[in-house]
């Protein structure tokens, strides 16, 4: 068989969001080492300003949104490098989805790098970069290769992010429960991607739909019902599942979501709670709803039961947690449920309701998160119920906000949580799921009561003196010379007391 | 042209908006303009009754030469999200006209009682216009999208009000009443989108939520069924119909007064509007068929929540029983079907507004007086406070019906009715006047007669002189309810002339035969 082809410049085009980034990566990383430094050994070295870098990698960003919106505009919507990447106007909406939260993200970060200090940037603002490429690659995939590849470039750098805060056990915990449990599941992923070239003798999506579509039997309405896809590929689309159900936290394969999210640094978290999620859904959606479209029946029983399992889990779990953070943590496998029901739905209609909901859900789980890394101290407390008590009376700025995300969350009018979710519920109807209208519809309102939680413990509760007193004080910026000095050394100063705290 | 429906329902929001960027210190400039918004917007609403009237004069309408037209008039309309169907438009039509303008005078009253608030003014009386804003909308929304944003958007500033403002247990009455309430949301949410999808279904076309288009749809009766059950969720907590009550009497006692008398007053007028105007109108074929369901329901809120209302001891819980039972009674004349049945219901809704509202208010003042809401700590004061023991008398003969006064003509209409369509229940429903006369002359005569307590917080209050009567400004805000306690009472006409097409439009809708 021969094989060639060549790469003309519109191929190039066609990722030049993806290019402008990783550009940028590398020259954020360059500026970080030509910035004036301080630290003695090469351990505390990095540079002293907290501003230059952010903002760099927030040129790159508006970079990638230009050339997405030159390629919404003057694209041709083809795949680029022989069905490798794709640019249509799918692959274009993802792109704004994960630049949003990107540059909300890093919009974040300066001031919390700063108050934890947290000196390394560099590689801190790099690796975002290059996880934003990762994830755009993985949205846009129009190849098992690119999927995996993406896969893979998002999840080592958010291993990484994840265990940045080093003086703090949570965050290093984080980090290693992300690498091996992601591991696994990436393996599950690449063994199914294997199955199915083993099965369809393809890997972009192209050869692999056209290959179904060929030799499949067409379905009747008799035998609608029964399973008719060969056993490779049924194998090979059970292995995909886990893969692509661990990455959108998906129920039963949620247990890393609350540890990583509640570890990581809140801005690493606000990012990655919706960048990863929407990366990967889309890719789920587009493996599953487009190319496995021909074997639906097959698949649907198990994405069904995975939906249904993560909405009302999802829900349950997250009213008994004892902090914002890690209440976030599971919200996030709520709404990853609500978003499954769009892959359920398939066609346009669900794969539509699933890029509104996530354009909604970017900027009110990132404003969310964002107040927390506010409120978050190195020891990682700052947001449990305990000591948001009153913040009204405290912060009236940062609990007004924090509500209105919450209100949004909950799915209240007139805020785009609520119109996000009657799209996607209006999907569920057309596409024929009233059960999955009924149940997403009840589990909201469990949502309603840990969503209305915080806002009362903000606003309806009295501050409670000296009671939630931390056992750690927030590093004071006036002293940070000694502070940076300190941090930057081992991990077993009088500042790295560990508070761990048993939540489940 | 004016929008007038628009700016009805938005300038309380708009003022709401406005008071929070007065400095937090001038608790004055606050109050005041709250007020002022609050007074502007009843002077809105009254004109609008005005135009109505107007327009009316001159239309030929089909019902009646001189009657009013029976369909929405003033309408709004902009297209919103038109591949959803979802539009911006507003109506008024003669029931709502006339709960439009109870909603702005109750906000009025119920600000104007609020002045006593201490704390966090400014986000109270944001919250306060912001409820009236949510409260009128509900009313004027003729898209089932907006009616729905409406009716959530009045769920927020309510959970706040009652949750900051009110008493030792207000969180735990904040969360039951958000929780109950939105569950029967949530189902009506579900009902909203599958009505667009049927009516897509079974008339063809695009689909829609205009509440115009769907009055023609024809669904069957297990469709309508369903529907009507999902939207009646919604509507049965809201009003509330035993068993979906338990909310209430936490939420009506812990919230301070003016926020109880605003719930009862407007809010709880939702629930019986959407019935009528929702369940029945695009349901008819269901409504029929769960019409024994819905009599049965309300029969045993009239006379479960009187027998309730016997026995308590908290102020404010007992008035709390007792608008249930009085509620009862307008759903009781709703899904009687007939004209009697539905303008007694409409007007009884006016009527308990008002008076629910003079009720709690007085039992407000009472409590910020003495502290105490417990019936054992009271009795005698009427010697101390004879002007408000005078104005709790008309207030309370009043809620017990007493021809006359403005409830008689409604309840009686309700209740007549009720008979009309079904012996049984209107027998029962009727039987409620003993309980309640009961109940409310055990409210008033352990208040305000008898030899009063010898020990005990009012007692002590009493002894020390700090016990005074209504100062002028309270009697000012109580006055316009008294008026219109009499004014109905003497002459309900003026009140049944404006609604009658309305209510004959949505019993033609129904296809009933009991139309006279």
């Amino acid at each position: 068989m021969t094989f060639t082809y060549t790469v003309t410049a519109a191929d190039w085009g066609r990722i030049a969001p993806e290019l402008v980034l990783a550009i940028m990566a590398l020259v954020v990383m360059m500026a970080d080492v030509l910035l004036p430094q301080r630290g003695k050994s090469t351990k505390e070295s990095a540079p002293t300003n907290f501003v230059v870098l952010p903002i760099l990698s927030l040129v790159g960003l508006a970079g990638a949104f230009v050339a997405t919106f030159v390629l919404f505009a003057a694209g041709d919507h083809q795949a680029a490098f022989n069905q490798m990447v794709s640019s249509d106007y799918g692959s274009l909406y993802a792109y704004v989805i994960i630049l949003s939260a990107s540059f909300l993200g890093i919009l974040l970060s300066p001031a919390y790098l700063k108050r934890l200090v947290l000196v390394h940037q560099g590689e801190y603002y790099a690796l975002l970069l290059l996880a934003t490429v990762g994830m755009m690659l993985l949205a846009a995939a129009a190849s098992f290769l690119i999927v995996f590849l993406g896969l893979e470039m998002f999840s080592l750098a958010l291993y990484i992010l994840c265990g940045y805060v080093v003086r703090r056990k949570s965050s290093q915990e984080a980090g290693m429960k992300y690498f091996l449990l992601s591991s696994f599941a990436s393996a599950f992923l690449l063994y199914g991607i294997a199955f199915t070239y083993a099965a369809t003798g393809s890997t972009t999506f192209v050869g692999i739909r056209s290959f179904l579509a060929r030799t499949l039997p067409v379905a009747s309405p008799l035998n609608q019902s029964v399973l008719h896809s060969p056993k490779l590929l049924l194998i090979a689309m059970g292995l995909l599942s886990v893969g692509f159900a661990f990455k959108v936290s998906a129920i039963p394969f949620q247990a890393w979501v609350p540890d990583v999210y509640d570890g990581a640094p809140a801005p690493v978290t606000a990012f990655m709670s919706v960048a990863t999620k929407a990366a990967a859904l889309i890719a789920f959606a587009r493996v599953f709803d487009v190319v496995f479209q021909p074997t639906r029946g097959d698949w649907m029983a198990v994405v069904w039961a995975i939906t249904i399992l993560t909405i009302v889990g999802g829900n349950i779990l997250a009213l008994v947690q004892g902090s914002v953070k890690r209440m976030l943590a599971y919200s996030s496998i709520a709404h990853a449920g609500y978003l499954l029901i769009g892959v359920v739905v398939g066609g346009t209609v669900g794969i539509s309701a699933i890029l509104f909901y996530l354009l909604c859900y970017t900027f009110m789980n990132l404003g969310a998160f964002g107040i927390v890394s506010m409120l978050e101290r190195v020891d990682n407390s700052g947001s449990n119920y305990s000591e948001i008590r009153g913040l009204w009376y405290r912060q009236p700025g940062l609990a007004g906000l924090l509500s209105v995300f919450m209100l949004a969350l909950a799915g209240f009018p007139p805020m785009a949580g609520f119109a996000a979710k009657y799209y996607l519920f209006y999907a569920a109807l057309q596409g024929g799921h009233p059960e999955l209208l009924i149940i997403g519809v009840l589990a909201s309102v469990l949502g309603m009561y840990y969503y209305l939680r915080v806002i009362a413990t903000m606003f309806m509760e009295q501050e409670v003196v000296a009671a939630a007193a931390t056992t750690v004080a927030p590093v004071p910026n006036n002293n940070k010379r000694v502070i940076l000095g300190r941090a930057m050394g081992t991990a077993s100063g009088p500042d790295d007391v560990q508070v761990e705290k048993q939540e489940s | 042209m004016y929008p007038i429906l628009s700016i009805i329902t938005f300038l309380p929001l708009v003022g709401g908006i406005a008071i929070l960027f007065i400095p937090k210190n001038q608790v004055t400039t606050i109050r005041w303009t709250a007020f002022a918004v609050a007074c502007v917007n009843l002077f809105q609403a009254l004109g609008l009754m005005l135009a109505y009237f107007q327009a009316n004069v001159s239309s030929t309408s089909p019902v009646a030469a001189g009657a009013p037209n029976s369909a929405f008039l003033f309408n709004e309309q902009l297209s919103w999200i038109p591949s959803v169907g979802i539009n911006y438009s507003l109506g008024v039509d003669g029931i709502s006209l006339l709960l439009v303008t109870l909603t702005a005078l109750l906000t009025l009253v119920c600000i104007g009682a609020s002045f006593g608030v201490e704390q966090k003014v400014k986000n109270y009386m944001a919250f306060m216009l912001l409820l009236e804003s949510g409260i009128i909308g509900v009313f004027l929304s003729t898209n089932l999208f907006l009616f729905y944003i409406f009716w959530e958007v009045m769920l927020i500033p309510a959970y706040f009000l009652v949750g900051s403002w009110g008493g030792e247990r207000r969180i735990y009455a904040a969360f039951k009443f958000v929780l109950y309430t939105s569950l029967g949301s949530l189902l009506m949410l579900a009902g909203i989108i599958a009505v667009g999808y049927f009516h897509q279904q079974t008339a063809g076309g695009s689909y829609t939520l205009d509440l115009a288009t769907l009055l023609n749809s024809k669904f069957s009766n297990t469709v309508q069924v369903w529907l009507m059950l999902a939207f009646a969720a919604a509507f049965v907590v809201k009003v509330p119909l035993v068993p979906f009550h338990s909310w209430l009497p936490d939420a009506y006692s812990e919230a301070p007064a003016p926020v109880t008398a605003l719930l009862a007053g407007a809010m709880s007028k939702t629930g019986a509007y959407g019935l009528l105007r929702f369940c029945l109108q695009l349901f008819p074929s269901a409504a029929h068929t769960l019409a024994p369901l819905f009599n049965t329901l309300a029969v045993i809120s009239i006379l479960y929540c009187a027998v309730l209302a016997l026995v308590q001891v908290d102020l404010k819980r007992l008035l709390g029983y007792s608008s249930i039972s009085h509620l009862g009674i307008i759903v009781l004349g709703i899904f009687a079907f007939n004209t009697q049945g539905i303008e007694g219901s409409v007007l009884q809704m006016v009527n308990h507004g008002i008076t629910i509202v003079a009720l709690f208010l007085i039992v407000g003042l009472i409590e910020a007086q003495t502290g105490t809401r417990n019936i054992k700590d009271f009795g005698g004061m009427a010697r101390r406070v004879p002007i408000m023991a005078t104005i709790l008398l008309i207030a309370t003969l009043s809620s017990l019906g007493l021809p006359g006064l403005n409830s008689f003509a409604g309840e009686f209409l309700a209740l007549l009715g009720a008979f009309r369509n079904n012996v049984v229940f209107g027998v029962l429903g009727t039987a409620v006047v003993i309980p309640a006369a009961w109940y409310m002359s055990r409210f008033f005569l352990g208040l305000m007669e008898g030899p009063g307590p010898t020990e005990g917080p009012v007692a002590s209050i009493e002894r020390k002189g700090r016990l005074h009567d209504l100062y002028f400004s309270d009697f000012l805000v109580l006055s316009p309810l008294l008026l219109l306690i009499f004014y109905i009472g003497i002459q309900p006409a003026l009140l049944t002339y404006l609604m009658e097409p309305s209510v004959v439009n949505t019993l033609q809708n129904l296809g009933s035969a009991f139309i006279g």
